[in-house]
């Protein structure tokens, strides 16, 4: 046997290892050379180009009981968001903005990758799903200056994690914000120094005489404003000693990747905001063709949202 | 928004940097880094064994911990910001089945934190002789969104970061030999900033970074001739 080139077929270790049949034993056995050996040829273990992201699909008012909920299936990673509605008084320093509350959480049964192996994944994720969401969402959520705001209980599920979390937690929580049906002051009246409903506000919707609600809720549904992120691992390549972007990288090259770099791309301004932490340094072009791909998925994700 | 600074300075000039070297005893390595205003205290103990067995790997893992006073000044995503950006920049494949752990205290915040507490980081960890593979240099910017003239300032104040809920906040981290080279990219801001205000500020990065590394070689050599005069005064 050659042991220097790693041939050990002489051997046959396939007949000792308890290996699935249909798995490459050097995908177990070395998993990251495994992933080089397709990234040195240009391609992905998945079969996608390095530019690809996963196919995305959202599916919008799943659960009866909440304001909003969508289902983010991106790839094998699939995220439920679930947003709830209160109403309270907004804080003294911003009277006219709402407020957000984010939590993350995670089933059981949803595979460890490569970012929830690191101490304190969720909470660095709710983290940052809090920022995004405060810089876009307590200006919406004002009903009477002062007195009366809506605060939104914005509840995140993991429900299978398959890599690029960042990337799909974003993604359910826009999808569950389009689909959020806000109250306005045309459901609430003042009396008694208190707010009171004036009717159900699901039965509302449901009313013949609609054309109050529909236009508010269209008044409402214009100023939304949106965010995609972008999510890239960022690979050397050997040969030509240059830097590839893997687009949405899966739990299998999460691992294996030299830096993260993650673009926010607010939908209407196409302004963004740059996350990276990496051994690899980028240049002004890496920006450049990194600002260009996440606007191609941004325009992808119009259609979604 | 005023087109001059509350404190005389330019736009692309630096606050007075104060660096003081193995200021707490029992650390294996400490500095306390004062910008400006923005004062923190870095120490650094390790590398060591780590507590519990299972945790040990074929390379240091670097633990960031972060103490403050206003528990809203410093988030998580600022201690893996930080962790991310120290486990890259120490040869941590040297030092395997231990721990360098990286405690920073913030005495005093006026701005541009992320990049004081980096540099606090760096410091101490010279000043424990934990071996580098480079310097990284934090620059903090500061974009106007609102700004018609699109300018940028450097190394904010506190007073200058909140001033405008238009502006945004870039954090940028290059590599002290390669300063064209980006290393780590954080942004704050409402609205975000376009491609152009981005490439400015690492523009405006690549030309700050060398005078960091210059500051740091000046402490390590006032704290070298201290210390050789109190060795050898007798």
């Amino acid at each position: 046997m050659d042991e220097s080139e790693g041939n050990y077929e002489a051997y046959d270790l396939k007949t000792w290892l308890d290996l699935p049949e249909s798995s490459n034993w050097i995908e177990v056995l070395d998993p990251k050379a495994h992933v080089l050996a397709y990234w040195d040829q240009s391609a992905r273990p998945d079969g996608r180009m390095f530019s690809q992201a996963r196919p995305t699909q959202t599916v919008s008012s799943l659960l009866k009981h909440s304001a909003g909920s969508a289902l983010v299936k991106q790839g094998d990673t699939k995220v439920l968001t679930a947003i709830s509605i209160e109403i309270g008084q907004p804080a003294p320093e911003f009277p006219d903005h709402g407020d957000v509350m984010v939590s993350v959480s995670s089933t059981t049964t949803s595979t460890a990758s490569a970012s929830t192996l690191q101490p304190r994944f969720y909470d660095r994720l709710q983290a940052w799903l809090q920022r995004m969401l405060d810089d876009l969402l307590p200006p919406k959520l004002n009903l009477l200056t002062g007195k009366a705001c809506i605060r939104l209980v914005v509840s995140v599920m993991i429900l299978q994690d398959a890599g690029n979390l960042m990337d799909a937690s974003l993604l359910s929580c826009m999808a569950a914000w389009k689909n959020t049906t806000l109250p306005t002051m045309d459901h609430l009246m003042e009396s008694e120094g208190r707010l009171w409903w004036k009717e159900n506000l699901m039965s509302s919707v449901s009313n013949s005489d609609t054309t109050t609600t529909t236009t508010t809720q269209s008044a409402s549904e214009q100023s939304k404003e949106y965010r995609i992120s972008l999510t890239m691992g960022i690979v050397r390549d050997a040969k030509s000693d240059s830097i590839k972007f893997l687009v949405d990288p899966s739990s299998e090259e999460e691992k294996h990747t030299d830096g993260e770099l993650t673009l926010v791309v607010e939908l209407q301004s196409r302004k963004i905001q740059v996350e990276y932490t990496g051994s690899m340094g980028l240049e002004a072009s890496d920006f450049a063709l990194a600002s260009k791909l996440a606007n191609g998925r941004a325009d992808e994700l119009v259609s979604l949202l | 928004m005023s087109t001059k600074r509350r404190d005389g300075r330019s736009h692309g000039a630096l606050r007075q940097l104060t660096c003081e070297l193995s200021s707490l005893q029992r650390a294996d390595g400490s500095a306390l880094w004062k910008c400006g205003s923005t004062h923190v205290l870095g120490a650094v103990y390790g590398p060591i064994a780590p507590l519990n067995m299972a945790k040990e790997q074929e390379e240091s893992i670097v633990t960031v911990l972060i103490k403050s006073g206003k528990s809203e000044e410093v988030t998580d995503e600022h201690k893996t910001f930080l962790t991310k950006i120290l486990t890259n920049c120490i040869d941590v494949a040297k030092y395997p089945r231990t721990v360098v752990q990286v405690v920073l205290q913030i005495i005093q915040s006026d701005g541009s934190l992320v990049s004081c507490l980096l540099h606090a980081a760096v410091a101490a960890l010279m000043d424990a002789g934990v071996e580098l593979l480079y310097l990284p240099v934090a620059t903090t910017c500061l974009v106007f969104g609102s700004n018609s003239s699109n300018s940028i300032w450097l190394d904010p104040m506190a007073a200058e970061e909140e001033e405008d809920n238009d502006n945004a906040i870039v954090t940028l981290v290059n590599n002290s030999r390669q300063p064209n080279k980006v290393l780590g990219s954080h942004t704050i801001g409402t609205s975000g900033i376009s491609l152009n205000q981005f490439l400015a500020c690492q523009q405006v990065a690549t030309k700050a970074c060398p005078a960091i590394p210059a500051f740091w070689r000046l402490a390590i050599e006032q704290k070298v001739q201290r210390e050789s005069q109190t060795l050898w005064a007798n």
